[in-house]
């Protein structure tokens, strides 16, 4: 436990139900516009600019980011922090994405209607299979550190508290979907960066950036190191795992889809923008810890120990347990309820409608949508409430998720493939990037997978390729 | 890597480190109450680690650990690959963006 920091138990809980109670209430307040299914899952394609720019940097603020960022600075240094940021760079650069996805598919609503529709069933059933296994892995790790943050904070057992962040997350997906999801993401990433900023100042405000600099050089040189190996092998295998992440993932496809068309671009670019410093800034927190003479005992408490401790030699102490909490809370709601939504529109659209053959009648729709957002959470439940060390999962989807990346490039962008070729490289990625995951590091993975699919996709358009389906999902 | 220790509860330690397995230069890693701490940043080479409790002039058995990083020729080749790949990942995004734009506008 941070003891620095400790809010007691009932604080805990009360800061928690407060924000559940809060996002709750706006979920069925903006709840009910959802008149239709495209409402409740698109949020009526009208999203403007400032609500996209927000809620596509909210959700890519994960507790990864807020938790794994000062990590990576810690252990990484200089180019372990800058590592982190260049997953804003799939973002930016989905930014392009967004016009063509649009184009191809003007009534698209999940990202596998456009697999299905360039890659047939075959590859369909490998994007299914790849982005629930990811997507799966991504919402387990944030409950799990959703559980272990509560712990360390307010010393909320596990289970209970990973339990209450779910049941919140839920309830408001729940009642105002697509709505919900992006209203709550605005005041949350408003909330998320007022905090970091505010922790990052006080940081400032107690560094002599001299003598931290002498600190670090002498006791941590390698953090400083030009040539650090990992760290630098780590910046493209980032930047790779990030591509894959946003290119293939139905949250942000489902973003394209619910933004006005002529803001959409701008609003992914500007998200990438906005999230960029963001593990710059909690990463340098982590880096103070020598200088500050904070002594770090649990690595992926980082964050929350500097942060608390920082505060606390600020005079912020009475502060500290209760704002972190609120921030952390925020980042991992924006990820949670983004990615339930997104999750079980592609349950809906593509296993029962898709796979099954069932077509969603409108009237029962919203009790249909009710029943998959619970299914995910208790999904969720059931994975997280062993407390596995599931972020290896996540990390392991690395090269998974890398395999899709030119796949996806070439779907959109390209007219003829050869479409046996790229779903071949997508199984070779995917195997060439595990094998390098196990053997050479995970640092490598997300590059091997990509590098592998990459040679077979650029293969595939000139080896017997094929006009690619014309028509248009309806 | 995190070093953890057994101590007297409540008791105050501190942990050491030197190049040396002598301690002829040793520098203090932490002071306090703690039950550990993680390490990182550490130079390629070895470095000797040990441990006391401030109210004892008694020292742990010194921990040695060895920094190896990844081989040079093999970092260089991967980082280009890595280069490579991210180059032409990013050069395919933006020449087939301008090239299905020009098609919409024609």
């Amino acid at each position: 436990m941070i003891a620095a920091t400790a809010i007691s138990n009932a604080s805990g809980w009360a800061i928690v139900v407060a924000l559940g109670v809060l996002w709750v209430a706006l979920g069925v307040f903006w709840g009910r516009k959802a008149k239709n299914p495209e409402g409740f899952m698109l949020a009526g394609r009208k999203v403007g600019l400032s609500l996209g720019s927000a809620t596509a940097m909210a959700t890519w603020v994960t507790s990864n980011t807020t938790m794994l960022a000062p990590v990576f600075a810690l252990t990484l240094g200089m180019w372990g922090m800058l590592a982190y940021s260049t997953a804003s760079f799939g973002l930016m650069l989905f930014a392009f994405f967004v016009v063509r996805i649009r184009k191809i598919l003007p009534q698209g609503v999940t990202a596998g209607d456009f697999f299905r529709l360039r890659y047939g069933r075959a590859g369909w059933a490998i994007f299914l299979i790849i982005t629930m296994l990811y997507s799966l892995s991504w919402l387990v790790s944030m409950a799990i550190a959703g559980g272990d943050l509560m712990f360390a904070l307010a010393g909320i057992p596990y289970l209970q508290g990973m339990t209450l962040i779910l049941v919140v997350c839920v309830l408001y997906t729940l009642f105002g979907g697509l709505y919900a999801v992006i209203g709550t993401d605005f005041i949350q990433s408003l909330i998320i960066l007022i905090g970091i900023v505010f922790i990052g100042a006080l940081v400032v405000m107690r560094l002599d950036f001299g003598e931290a600099y002498t600190h670090i050089s002498t006791h941590q040189p390698s953090l400083l190191m030009l040539a650090m190996p990992a760290a630098l092998l780590a910046v493209f295998n980032n930047m790779l795992f990030g591509f894959g992440e946003v290119f293939h993932n139905n949250v942000w496809w489902s973003r394209a889809f619910a933004m006005r068309r002529e803001i959409a671009p701008k609003a992914f670019f500007l998200s990438g923008l906005l999230w960029f410093p963001i593990p710059i800034a909690a990463g340098f927190i982590a880096l103070a810890a020598g200088p500050l003479g904070i002594n770090i005992v649990d690595e992926n408490q980082t964050g929350p120990t500097v942060a608390a401790a920082a505060m606390a030699q600020s005079g912020f102490g009475f502060l500290a347990g209760a704002l972190i909490l609120i921030v952390l809370f925020c980042s991992m709601a924006s990820s949670i309820d983004s990615l339930l939504a997104a999750t079980s529109d592609l349950l809906i659209r593509d296993v029962q409608e898709g796979l099954l053959g069932k077509k969603h009648d409108e009237r029962n729709f919203r009790k249909l949508a009710g029943i998959v957002i619970i299914a995910v959470g208790v999904i969720t439940w059931l994975l997280a409430a062993p407390h596995w060390p599931i972020i290896n999962a996540l990390f392991i989807s690395g090269p998974l998720v890398g395999s899709l990346i030119w796949p996806v490039i070439a779907g959109l962008f390209w007219e003829k493939i050869n479409r046996h070729l790229v779903i071949a490289g997508i199984l070779a990625g995917c195997a060439t990037g595990l094998t390098a995951y196990f053997t050479l590091g995970w640092f490598t993975a997300s590059l091997a997978g990509t590098a592998v699919s990459m040679l077979f996709t650029i293969a595939a358009r000139y080896i017997s390729p094929a006009p690619f389906q014309k028509s248009r999902i309806k | 890597m995190t070093l953890t220790w057994e101590k007297t509860p409540g008791a105050a330690i501190e942990l050491q480190q030197s190049p040396d397995s002598e301690f002829g230069e040793p520098v203090t890693r932490y002071q306090g109450t703690d039950t550990g701490s993680v390490i990182t940043g550490l130079a390629e080479g070895l470095h000797y680690f040990r441990i006391r409790e401030t109210s004892s002039e008694r020292w742990s058995q010194a921990l040695a650990m060895r920094v190896e990083f990844f081989p040079r020729a093999k970092l260089w080749t991967i980082l280009s690959l890595g280069a490579a790949v991210v180059l032409a990942t990013i050069a395919t995004i933006i020449a087939g963006h301008f090239k299905t734009r020009k098609e919409a506008e024609e």
